[in-house]
């Protein structure tokens, strides 16, 4: 089996507000492997927002801090990490997709601007004019990264197969250049007509064509983790398809592993391979998206699922799950859905259920793949 | 596309990687179209213009606009103004607009001088209050005492405590100089600092972080670039705030001594308006009135027509000859483009007719 790309072990992620203190994130693992694009839901304030941002480091610290729990992208703990040290993990290594196309391009400066700053700073790492991460007990080396198909086409114009590391070093790229490889990017995200949109402000755009304009930022690092924190929430319904869409292209032809953030079940199950379901900060089941949708183990996802809105569907009001969301600076004791759920029993109460294997439902799926937070997982599929 | 600087449907010539020259080219070109399509904002650059260049006439070369010194005895006694003496004499025989172009040189830059340092000290102050803030760290230590000493100046009324200053220093020009540069400051910290900590959480900026750009770069090239609109267009207003105040200042008597071998505006009107009666000889302080309200004026004038040119939206707006906005460019449908882009998109940018 291949190492992962990031294995989150065991993290806890607390915010201090006045006395409160609230865990946003509590004892969260997860492991994303090459290539693979994992999903994760929940619903507002699950902790799925607070995930994301916390492995890039990219949470306000204070009030968040980290209180337990690694890290560990490509070998290195970035808990570890000081602080000044992560925009050199970030951009080339972890690439992140914001959820509000509208703010996330600086408004002052024109789209190519935009892009070229971050294919930049690659390039200045690339070229080892800015030192790279040194950190952990694998070093980041930023130029024996193991090329994609997109990127080798992308650097092939710029560097030459097999040239002399001096000549790479020596070889500095001017404007026309950078708007090459701009114009590059800008046609790999679909844009038609890449050549008038370079010149333009973000507000002359709209925001399928922003959402676009980031993703191309966010590949244009060359990430091997792109992190995409709801990327299409913000926007209409056809427009919404269309970003998926060339989501759904893009990870076949950028070979980085995706971590997907969504409150929307629909757009997980189009583009991941594996589902994480949050509630109250943690992971209460994992599995093959396939999986966890045809027969869900724990009675929260059941419900989620139960309660999703279908075009099929016309009789009758929709379903919700009863009860609310816990307030995550008290959260129940035990099993965080206790209150809510209808296999409750006093044990629930009383101990937190570890985040176990089921039995598969089919023979097509590994033994330890699907994993449920609930002592009474065998008995959810029982339920109406 | 491929045309070198072929004009694209917004009507801008596309630089086709010429680099510096064309785009102060492009800057010019849009400085001059903003201008043109606002009438207000063109009058109050010429204005400024003019005024400019009128001080660094009086300054190199005084006797072309200026016909008599600031002290000297024409023979002619309270006069009103004539094609002799354009705003009259008075009651000493001195030429009152000899006077009040002598004084545009020292009132101007007094004027850019206060607020400019201000801009500069109260800017980097506030830029760095409202940046570095984070709890538990020394720049939050340094922000609270950036903050402190800013709510300490700004508890006095800056006039007052200008002309206090001025009194404890000494009377004269530079004394009064110092005196508002001093009380002059704090605004710029609050205006910047409240601006940075609006725009420090805006998304892109946690975009830029997210892309690997440092923090430092983040604070000069994101946050800055975007304050930089109300903070010129407010320099450029506070100018006049400034000139106003050196002559109120100049008006009590504190700043400099009129008549005297450097008139100012201020101590001109607190001269003409104790000596001699208002009703008798109005073309006394008449003059020097003047020359502050068209001063403030112009550069009132031109501060509005900085916010257009510096804010991207309106310029395009300008640019494009009209202030509505057009839709942005129509998008054909994904679906055309996956079958016509898709599968080309690795392999053709390398051999496509990119423009160099």
């Amino acid at each position: 089996m291949t190492e992962p790309i990031l294995r989150v072990q065991n993290l806890s992620i607390t915010y201090t507000v006045g006395a409160g203190v609230f865990q946003a994130v509590s004892d969260v693992s997860l492991d994303i492997y090459p290539g693979q694009v994992v999903g994760i839901v929940g619903e507002t304030g699950c902790g799925k927002s607070t995930l994301a941002q916390a492995i890039p480091r990219l949470m306000p610290e204070p009030p968040a801090s980290i209180g337990s729990g690694k890290i560990i992208f490509r070998g290195t703990d970035l808990v570890q990490v000081p602080k000044r040290k992560m925009p050199m993990v970030r951009g080339t290594g972890i690439g992140m997709i914001f959820q509000e196309p509208l703010n996330s391009l600086n408004p002052a400066y024109r789209v190519f601007d935009q892009i070229v700053e971050s294919i930049q700073i690659r390039h200045f790492r690339e070229i080892g004019v800015v030192k790279s991460f040194q950190g952990g007990e694998v070093p980041f080396d930023y130029s024996k990264r193991p090329t994609t198909k997109v990127s080798s086409a992308l650097t092939r114009s710029v560097i030459p197969e097999g040239a002399a590391e001096e000549i790479v070093k020596q070889r500095i790229r001017t404007r026309s250049d950078y708007r090459k490889e701009v114009l590059d990017y800008l046609r790999l995200v679909r844009i038609n007509d890449p050549e008038t949109i370079i010149d333009l402000y973000p507000h002359e755009l709209s925001g399928g064509m922003r959402q676009r304009i980031m993703i191309a930022m966010a590949l244009s690092e060359k990430p091997s983790l792109l992190i995409a924190d709801e990327p299409t929430s913000a926007l209409d319904v056809t427009i919404q398809a269309q970003v998926l869409t060339l989501m759904k292209d893009l990870i076949d032809e950028v070979d980085a592993s995706i971590l997907f953030i969504s409150h929307d079940l629909g757009v997980i199950a189009e583009t991941a391979d594996e589902i994480g379901v949050m509630y109250a900060g943690r992971i209460i089941e994992y599995g093959p998206v396939d999986e966890v949708f045809r027969s869900p183990r724990h009675p929260y996802t059941k419900m989620l699922l139960a309660a999703a809105p279908r075009i099929y569907k016309s009789d009758g009001s929709l379903r919700s799950i009863p009860g609310n969301v816990p307030n995550l600076s008290r959260p129940p004791s035990g099993c965080r859905f206790h209150p809510r759920c209808p296999l409750a029993r006093p044990v629930c109460k009383e101990k937190t259920p570890p985040l176990a294997p089921v039995t598969p439902s089919g023979p097509d799926t590994p033994p330890d793949a699907h994993r449920s937070a609930c002592f009474f997982s065998e008995e959810v599929p029982g339920l109406p | 596309m491929t045309g070198e600087g072929k004009a694209t449907p917004q009507g801008v010539t596309a630089p086709p990687g010429k680099g510096f020259v064309r785009s102060v080219q492009e800057s010019l070109g849009t400085f001059w179209r903003v201008l043109r399509a606002n009438p207000l904002s063109f009058l109050g650059f010429l204005m400024v213009a003019i005024i400019c260049l009128t001080a660094l006439i009086i300054v190199v070369a005084p006797h072309l606009l200026v016909p008599y010194g600031p002290q000297v005895n024409t023979g002619a006694y309270s006069k009103p103004p004539s094609s002799s003496h354009l705003f009259g004499t008075d009651a000493n025989g001195f030429d009152i607009y000899s006077n009040v172009m002598l004084a545009l040189p020292i009132d101007l830059g007094i004027g850019i001088a206060i607020a400019g340092a201000a801009l500069l000290a109260g800017g980097a102050l506030g830029l760095i209050a409202g940046f570095y803030d984070r709890p538990g760290t020394v720049g939050a230590a340094v922000s609270l005492t950036i903050m402190r000493l800013t709510d300490i100046f700004l508890s006095f009324p800056s006039l007052i405590l200008a002309l206090a200053i001025t009194r404890a220093l000494g009377i004269g020009v530079w004394e009064t100089v110092l005196a508002i540069g001093l009380t002059w400051w704090p605004y710029y910290v609050r205006l910047v600092r409240g601006e940075v900590l609006a725009i420090k959480h805006l998304p892109y900026v946690t975009a830029a972080r997210a892309a690997g750009v440092r923090e430092n770069r983040i604070l000069l090239r994101h946050v800055v670039r975007n304050l930089l609109e109300p903070i010129v267009v407010y320099f450029t207003l506070d100018i006049g705030t400034v000139l106003v105040t050196y002559s109120t200042i100049g008006f009590i008597g504190v700043a400099s001594k009129y008549p005297g071998p450097q008139p100012e505006w201020g101590a001109m009107l607190a001269f003409y308006q104790s000596a001699g009666s208002i009703n008798t000889y109005p073309w006394e302080v008449f003059a020097p009135g003047l020359a502050i309200f068209i001063t403030v004026l112009a550069f009132s004038l031109l501060g509005d027509g900085l916010r257009d040119i510096l804010d991207p939206r309106t310029r395009r707006a300008f640019v494009r000859g009209t202030v509505s906005h057009d839709p942005p460019p129509e998008l054909p449908p994904l679906a055309s483009a996956e079958v016509a882009g898709a599968p080309s998109a690795a392999a053709g940018p390398v051999d496509s007719g990119v423009p160099t």
